[in-house]
């Protein structure tokens, strides 16, 4: 392979609050292909979101950020792009899925509208061809009747349609990377599943590369080949998502596995809930940021940084113990 | 659309629909519905009470000092009263929307300054000042229509950064911004459609305040003068008279009180169906 298409090194998000600075991303670093897809799985606050949204700077006006590292997509940085050179890159060459379909689209505007005026914007089409596009695009996603439909409002269509909506938006102008931000979290299961094949069908016509952010490992399973796990804002383990699911090699990935239910284990299991909370972290701080809920940590965890393992085939656990424990013995089994 | 016109609209409501369409009329067609020429003067016939007769004929609101018809007065007085009251507000309106929008996007510096300004125009007896800006330029309807809408514009800006703000944050919104929409798109087919509303109930509810402002204006003599005429200065025509002919100065104050309080009916009925849509 040749030049990755996105290459972030040492990536660092911060927000000046009222409280301090908050090190939502803490150096994340990682390269992602053409055409592949990468999952990043963390619970809610281990700056999986952040990342992302650093990608294209979507903060609001008042969000008081700072963001340092490099973000290479295609050979430029876009931390050093500037706020309009960056607008032809949001929707056009990366586009987002959000994660609630219910309020992502404009309550007051037809929906074929909503997705003709990307295409407006980025292609310079004219009203007729937009049109006849954003309904093609509607075709493409699975909206019955697109020419019937397209002049209707966001509330005369279902959760799972929105998301569709959402998602004919997002790849209007084909871009090389669709960055999906909890696509179907607030979906039902059975539309939860639709929309993930959907994802995987226009990822493979289109030849998109896909960045996955869900709490979910299934979500991930069942769209990427790669995955990261997030806490804290760092990264502290990433391979490939069969090693990921039967070989953890992190405390924290293996926590988060053994709460998957299983169709196949006992029926009235309990699940062990990983104590304490995620704390947010202001200023600096030391150690692994799992050590405060993790039961293994010792006096090391609590003060060095861990250094990353790589157990081979791109199999790589930011753990102290990673090495000594978990190498020989961890399966989820 | 139909079954949101019959929630709008009801039997109470209908009268006072009615009643500002009557209005509108009149300002519309002018003298077409005055029973007599509203100019003319006829001293015999002067300080006759309602319901009384001239060589002219009948006169259902009496006449004034100089002879000249009430009722035909009052309905002269509906153009000018609405047109100024409509071109202020509007203006005002436009102001207070465009500033609003801007101080609640961009927030900081220029949030603070358009805060403080309309706080100022707030605290600031802004009837005084329009007492001197109107002695000093002169008492035109041009002047009083530049002069209203800094009654008006707070108002709206309070509101319209407010809403701003809330709809800032919509993931809509931030999602226009993820495809690559500009500033200026975001505000206009995002945040602006999705106010509308709002500032549709303030608008009719300022259009009262306006009239009763230029009323003021023309009744302290520094707004429209003579022989143009509108409801604010047929009541201080009125003034010298109250002891002898009471009707002069009360019965177009009541046209002027019902109209504002028609706007402020509609306005209330308007908030309440367009609430559950927007």
């Amino acid at each position: 392979m040749s030049s990755p298409l996105l290459e972030i090194k040492n990536l660092c998000t911060q927000f000046h609050t009222a409280n301090g600075i908050l090190r939502a991303v803490d150096g994340v670093s990682f390269v992602l292909h053409d055409r592949a897809a990468i999952g990043v799985v963390g619970e809610s606050g281990s700056g999986k979101s952040v990342t992302a949204l650093s990608l294209l700077r979507l903060f609001g006006p008042l969000d008081k950020v700072s963001i340092s590292g490099e973000i290479l997509f295609d050979g430029v940085d876009l931390l050093k792009l500037s706020e309009a050179e960056l607008r032809h890159v949001r929707g056009r060459q990366i586009a987002v899925v959000f994660q609630d379909p219910l309020t992502s689209l404009n309550p007051v505007m037809p929906v074929g509208e909503q997705i003709a005026e990307t295409l407006r914007f980025h292609r310079g089409l004219k009203k007729p061809a937009a049109r006849a596009r954003a309904q093609a695009l509607m075709e493409l996603v699975g909206l019955a009747e697109p020419a019937r439909r397209y002049d209707d409002l966001p509330e005369q269509f279902s959760g799972g349609m929105r998301q569709r909506i959402m998602i004919a938006i997002a790849i209007a102008c084909e871009p090389k990377l669709l960055i999906a931000d909890e696509p179907t979290t607030a979906l039902d299961v059975t539309v939860q599943s639709q929309v993930l094949m959907l994802l995987n069908r226009l990822r493979q016509e289109l030849g998109m590369a896909l960045i996955m952010i869900s709490h979910d490992l299934g979500v991930i399973a069942a769209t990427c080949d790669f995955a990261q796990v997030m806490y804290g804002g760092r990264v502290v383990e990433r391979g490939h998502i069969q090693d990921i699911l039967t070989r953890p090699n992190h405390p924290y990935t293996a926590a988060l596995l053994r709460l998957v239910p299983r169709i196949d284990g006992p029926v009235n299991r309990r699940f062990a809930p990983i104590p304490g909370q995620p704390a947010p972290i202001f200023g600096a701080a030391r150690g692994c940021r799992f050590s405060a809920r993790c039961e293994f940590a010792d006096q090391r965890c609590h003060t060095d940084d861990p250094p990353a393992h790589d157990f081979g085939n791109h199999h790589v656990s930011a753990c102290w113990l990673a090495q000594e424990r978990f190498a020989a013995t961890a399966t989820i089994e | 659309m139909t079954p949101l016109l019959q929630r709008f609209l009801s039997w109470g409501l209908l009268i006072w629909v009615g009643y500002l369409l009557m209005i509108t009329l009149f300002a519309l067609t002018g003298n077409e519905f005055a029973p007599y020429d509203p100019t003319r003067q006829q001293v015999v016939a002067r300080l006759l009470p309602p319901f009384s007769s001239s060589s002219r004929g009948f006169h259902w609101l009496g006449t004034d000092q100089l002879g000249r018809d009430l009722l035909s007065n009052m309905i002269a007085g509906a153009r000018l009263t609405l047109f100024i009251g409509l071109i202020s507000n509007a203006v005002g309106m436009a102001i207070g929307v465009a500033l609003g929008m801007i101080a609640g996007y961009y927030g900081g510096a220029v949030d603070r300054l358009v805060m403080r300004l309309s706080e100022a125009q707030t605290a600031m007896p802004m009837f005084l000042v329009a007492i001197f800006f109107l002695t000093v330029l002169g008492p035109t309807v041009l002047n009083v229509v530049i002069i209203l809408p800094s009654l008006v514009w707070p108002a709206f800006a309070r509101l319209v950064r407010a809403e701003t703000l809330r709809l800032r944050s919509a993931l809509f919104v931030e999602a226009a911004v993820a495809t690559g929409a500009t500033d200026w798109s975001v505000l206009w087919s995002s945040i602006l459609p999705n106010m509308a509303p709002r500032i549709m109930v303030l608008a009719v509810i300022e259009l009262g305040h306006v009239m009763l402002a230029e009323a003021g204006l023309s009744f302290l003599g520094i707004g429209v003068q003579p022989p143009a005429t509108t409801w604010g200065l047929l009541i201080a025509r009125g003034r010298a008279y109250l002891a002898v002919a009471w009707w002069l100065a009360i019965l177009p104050g009541i046209m002027l009180g019902l109209t504002v309080l028609a706007l402020n009916m509609l306005s209330r009925r308007f908030a309440a169906t367009s609430g559950s849509a927007a």
